[in-house]
């Protein structure tokens, strides 16, 4: 009987590392990515557990992870893809795994990753009335966001 | 012509636990649409946990679930401890275990007051709110705080129990395990209980696979499923147990496999507490957490908590602060995905039940 | 649980609540009734100011930012008498504080607590900020743990030669760490500062400590020489007073921030690729008499500020102590070699055998440069005037170390003396255990020193003391020497000592008392006195010697640049106030008179 390793193998594309028995990382190309999350779905992994991104500001890339779960083989399998970050855009996974919608408008939001063809990604999700630089990007300084936006408030010197 | 109309449900209301809000659009009072509103709640705890030292955020991790923060500090430290390559000592797995467990004690009792309330049975709310708080005052001996432990952190636990703590832990199931019996006379066994809840807000096998539910509507619907005992934590591993499920997917047998996960939590906890290495370091031994780098990589932890699969996705750059943490909070697919959909078709006077029996936690997805 | 029972409601069932109407209620009635909260509770803090020493390590772990370092002072005068300690305290903003109590975890000195009090109320939002206190009377809770704590209490081992092999020869005892020891001792810094203050030289060890954790030993050494120009060396012979007030003092052992020091330097064959900042030449020329620490120190630092410098040195060795005194099992030459060897690159000019006064004249000297800095050290052994002294078997200590360690003597007899309870009595008396390993392999030999000081008042570090125990040295405590005593045919008996009653007189002088009829004979053909040194300053001419003021205590009077009465000498090493005896005073002096050297020419123009 093949493997769950091998059969990801057997995926177009793919490049699989696998860090212990049941946690399995699968990189590949922007091209790839829709067509492997069908496969992987194809092959057992039936359930998306988190979509989301890393913000590789150094390499100028952004790396959406999906980490996926096979109840049978019970294993976990992170299928990893980077895309350019002055440009970014995926195609949306909500046809394969439903509940890939709410992540992706949650990253549309966070990190300003365009997701084509799910309607609602880029409408306002968590936040309200949002006009900076997406705010789980790298480049985002929260500190000097807030001190821009908000009073700190300075105490007195007081003792009990 | 039928007139439809919008209402908002929450941001503050009975039904959940914390704020949030969900949209719903009526005719008549039948709901036609519902949209989950999250944001009240946002404290952008991924990101604040990108600028802090992996031993400060033991600060914010609670935080992320208020009805059952051990979860996420358990899910944290096995990620440290996984990039870290640390194995930590057997008596703190135990005591993990114990700890999980009653916090997920709390958890159910938590919610089965909110799911009678929602219900209009008040008293019941009473009683287990009051019986949470014994739980409470367990969690405040180890560790001084009763609903923000950060007691598990990297390494183990922050302290061996207190003398008699276990005894303590024991006396608690046992009155727990005599409560019950009231709680299944005036709730679960109660007729009207029953009539609201069968055949309510049904999610199929099949809907809860394809939709990505974990946790109690997973086994609700048919689906053996569940962290413990499918990638062992903690000491999981090391007990015996078999994992409840029931078939028909709607609001009754979710309630009705809270119920045997309340059983099932007493019972680990009674078998952890037998099965315990009596004496033993509870920590492993840890770099100086100003210092202490975590070699880079990525993982994913997961736990089961009371709602389903919780998970911890980290990146670490080979230094002393997170490079990027992920929460996965099982309240995120049950609400956007399956809420938004099961909810449709309800009446407006079951919409709060329903939520509540999917149990939507929003801390959780709004972290 | 069977899930049939469950699957037909019941109408009646709920009526068992009804018995609970008969029942005690579980509610407390408060304030009446309270419950009692649990020994680890994690409630307001309490500080104990006193033992507090500032380090601000709490702040640094607060993951709130709740915490910042505040002047007690009007609150709670506090005495800092400790040493190192900061006079600030932390101060809690209770708005920000979270409860984890990560700050109690990481307090080195465990002043720090939680109480079992949370209950505070104002309508005063500033009202919630306030430096803990212990007389604000909260009842402790919530305290750090020796066995769970974040902190790494325990120093990684060091590595070192059995006594056995090592009094074979000569070779260097302390191993040095290993790359990974370094690392984790390197970790257990917490970059406090604290240690800073106890270094005459005031390195930046959290700094170059961090260098050494980050595997980046260039840049350590580069901090290390910006005050300290024989880094290897004093990771070697240093008497580490940082590592006297690490924070860790107070729980567990203090950071190894000397032999860390040794481990960057050893990692570098030469400091040539060390960036240092050099200033354009400035065309003034400094001559430096003495080529000790104090005075490479100096040397060093003018160089690097632009002067043209040259060292004067009597000796066929450049380094003072360093070269002639401290034995090779603790230094080797190879070190003295590099770190001279450096000075040279940077463009100091050592002239080697040239005594001032002999040589070359000292006016000559103040004529031909801008400036003079004398760091001519205690260089010659002090008498204490014993009876039978002029013997040609009673010798001084620093001629036979130099002896041994620069013209390669290796001829002892059997049985030693040792007059002397100090550091450089242990470098003699361990010396002489291996001369006569060497020699007779230890058949039939002793060493034994005689001191003044009983065990608890020996001003030799417990170190040396502890490695002369191992090499079978023997002690004497609490005798001090009366006379030799010879054999008929003229050659040496023994020493005599006599039992002393004090050493210090009730106002805390220096006042030895004896009880003379406790007398004993400790045998010995051969008497080395190691009592101290002073210093000759014979080169001086009389009339400027005339001129030149000392201290009460009989040392050079300097100002706080090292300027002394003369205009344009300087002076610093062992000959001032400053100096505690050690080679790192003496560096720091000389680096303190460097700067005082460049302003007053500066100021010349
Ligand atoms: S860590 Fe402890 S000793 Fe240091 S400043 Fe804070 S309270 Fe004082
Ligand atoms: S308890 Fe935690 S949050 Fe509060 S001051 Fe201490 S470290 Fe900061
Ligand atoms: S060596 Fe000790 S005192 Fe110095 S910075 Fe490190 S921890 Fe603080």
């Amino acid at each position: 009987m093949m493997g769950i390793v091998d059969k990801i193998k057997e995926i177009d594309g793919t490049k699989v590392t696998v860090q212990r028995e049941n946690r399995i990382f699968v990189d590949v190309e922007k091209e790839r990515v829709i067509g492997t999350l069908y496969s992987m779905k194809l092959i057992g992994f039936s359930q998306l557990s988190v979509l989301s991104v890393i913000d590789r500001i150094a390499d100028n890339q952004f790396e959406i992870f999906y980490v996926l779960y096979n109840r049978d083989e019970k294993v976990n399998a992170t299928v990893r893809v980077w895309i350019d970050r002055d440009n970014p855009v995926i195609e949306t996974a909500e046809k394969i795994y439903p509940s890939a919608h709410a992540w992706e408008r949650e990253i549309a939001e966070m990190f300003g990753v365009k997701v084509e063809g799910n309607e609602e990604a880029g409408k306002p999700f968590i936040l309200e009335n949002w006009n900076d630089l997406p705010p789980m990007r790298k480049d985002f300084d929260s500190i000097k966001y807030s001190s821009e936006h908000f009073v700190f408030r300075h105490s007195e010197d007081k003792n009990e | 012509m039928s007139k439809s109309y919008e209402l908002f449900i929450g941001p503050n209301h009975p039904g959940i636990p914390g704020n949030f809000s969900v949209k719903i659009e009526l005719e008549g009072d039948t709901v036609v649409k519902a949209k989950g509103d999250p944001g009240y709640l946002h404290r952008a705890f991924e990101k604040a946990m990108e600028g802090r030292y992996y031993i400060q955020n033991l600060a914010l991790i609670p935080r992320i679930c208020v009805p059952e923060p051990d979860i996420n500090e358990a899910a944290y430290a096995m990620a440290v401890e996984d990039l870290m390559g640390i194995e930590i000592p057997e008596r703190a797995k135990y005591i993990r275990t114990i700890v999980l467990e009653l916090a997920r004690v709390a958890n159910l009792t938590f919610w089965m007051g909110s799911f009678a309330a929602t219900l209009g049975l008040y008293t019941l709310s009473q009683w287990s709110f009051g019986d949470r708080d014994y739980a409470l005052d367990l969690f405040n001996e180890i560790c001084g705080a009763r609903v923000y432990h950060m007691f598990i952190w990297p390494g183990g636990v922050r302290r061996d129990l207190p003398p008699g703590w276990e005894d303590r832990v024991l006396d608690y199931v046992k009155y727990i395990k005599e409560r019950l019996v009231d709680y299944d006379n005036i709730f679960f066994k109660n007729v009207m209980f029953k009539y609201r809840t069968k055949g309510m807000a049904v999610v199929t096998k099949e809907q809860a696979i394809e939709w990505g539910a974990t946790g109690p509507i997973l086994k609700a619907a048919g689906v053996a499923q569940d962290v413990r005992k499918d990638d062992p934590y903690a000491a999981y591993g090391y007990l015996d147990f078999e994992i409840p499920t029931l078939t028909d997917g709607d609001s009754w047998s979710r309630a009705m496999i809270r119920r045997m996960e309340l059983d099932l939590s007493l019972d680990l906890i009674e078998q952890a507490v037998k099965k315990m290495p009596k004496k033993g370091p509870v920590c492993a031994k840890m770099p100086n957490p100003l210092k202490g780098i975590v070699p880079a990589g990525e993982t994913y932890a997961k736990v089961e908590s009371a709602r389903g699969e919780h998970g911890f996705y980290m990146v670490s750059d080979n230094t002393g602060k997170p490079y990027r943490v992920a929460v996965r909070g099982a309240s995120h697919t049950h609400m956007f995905t399956i809420a938004e959909k099961v909810l449709i078709g309800q009446r407006l006077a079951d919409v709060s039940h329903t939520l509540v029996s999917l149990d939507i936690c929003p801390p959780e997805f709004d972290r | 649980m069977n899930i049939k029972d469950y699957e037909n409601g019941s109408f009646l069932k709920p009526l068992a609540s009804v018995k609970y109407l008969f029942k005690k209620p579980h509610t407390l009635r408060y304030p009446k009734e309270t419950k009692p909260v649990p020994d680890r509770y994690r409630g307001l803090h309490i500080n104990d100011v006193d033992k507090c020493i500032g380090c601000g390590n709490c702040r640094d772990i607060c993951p709130c930012a709740a915490i910042t370092m505040a002047d007690p002072s009007d609150i709670r005068p506090i005495e800092i008498d400790k040493k190192g300690a900061n006079p600030v305290r932390p101060k809690i903003d209770y708005g920000r504080c979270s409860f984890c109590a990560l700050c109690v975890e990481m307090c080195p000195t465990g002043s720090l607590k939680m109480s079992k009090d949370l209950i505070y109320t104002s309508p005063d939002a500033d009202a919630f900020v306030w430096i803990p206190l212990e007389e604000q009377g909260r009842e402790p809770g919530f305290t750090q743990s020796d066995e769970i704590t974040p902190l790494m209490l325990e120093a990684e081992e060091m590595e070192e030669l059995e006594p056995e092999v090592r009094l074979k020869s000569f070779e260097e005892i302390v191993h040095g760490f290993t790359e990974e020891q370094a690392r984790k001792e390197a970790m257990r810094c917490l970059g406090c500062g604290i240690c800073m203050q106890g270094c005459p030289a005031h390195m930046k060890i959290p700094e170059y400590i961090q260098a050494i954790f980050d595997g980046k030993h260039d840049e350590s050494t580069k901090f290390m020489l910006e005050d300290n120009v024989l880094p290897g060396i004093c990771g070697r012979i240093c008497t580490h007073r940082c590592q006297d007030d690490c924070v860790y003092q107070y729980r567990g052992d203090p950071v190894h921030i000397m032999w860390l020091k040794r481990f960057a330097t050893d990692q570098l064959e030469t400091y040539k690729d060390v960036e240092i900042a050099k200033m354009p030449s400035s065309g003034k020329k400094v001559a430096i008499i003495g080529g000790g620490p104090s005075g490479l120190s100096a040397a060093y630092h003018l160089t690097t500020m632009g002067h043209s410098v040259t060292i004067f040195e009597q000796k066929q060795r450049a380094g003072g102590a360093l070269a002639t005194g401290i034995p090779m099992y603790r230094l080797p030459i190879y070190e003295l070699d590099k770190e001279i060897g450096h000075i040279e690159d940077m463009g100091v000019e050592i002239k080697l055998n040239t005594q001032v006064g002999k040589d070359v004249q000292f006016e000559d000297l103040l004529r031909d440069y801008d400036a003079v800095y004398i760091g001519v050290g205690l260089s010659y052994g002090r008498s204490i005037n014993l009876k039978g002294e002029e013997h040609p078997n009673v010798v001084q200590a620093i001629d036979f170390l130099r002896e041994v360690k620069v013209e390669g003597r290796r001829d002892i007899t059997k049985h030693v003396v040792v007059i002397g309870g100090g550091n450089v009595a242990m470098d003699v008396a361990r010396t002489v255990a291996r001369l006569q390993e060497i020699k007779y392999g230890s058949k039939d030999t002793t060493v034994q020193t005689a001191s003044l000081e009983d065990w608890d008042i020996m001003p030799a570090s417990q170190e040396e003391i502890d490695g002369a125990l191992e090499e079978k040295v023997i002690f004497n405590p609490a005798w001090g020497p009366n006379q030799v005593i010879f054999n008929e045919d003229g050659s040496i008996k023994g020493l005599e000592v006599k039992k002393v009653k004090h050493v210090f007189d009730e106002s805390g002088r220096f006042n030895p008392a004896f009880y003379e009829d406790q007398k004993k004979l400790l045998e010995g053909d051969y008497i080395i006195e190691s009592v101290g040194q002073m210093y000759n300053f014979e080169f001086i001419p009389k009339e400027m010697l005339d001129k030149l003021e000392f201290t009460p205590r009989r040392k050079v009077m300097v100002d706080e640049y090292g300027e002394t009465t003369l205009p344009g000498v300087f002076a610093g090493g062992d000959l001032v106030e400053t100096s505690k005896g050690d080679a790192i005073s003496a560096i720091a002096n000389g680096h303190r008179a460097a700067i005082g050297i460049d302003r007053y020419l500066r100021d010349k123009k």
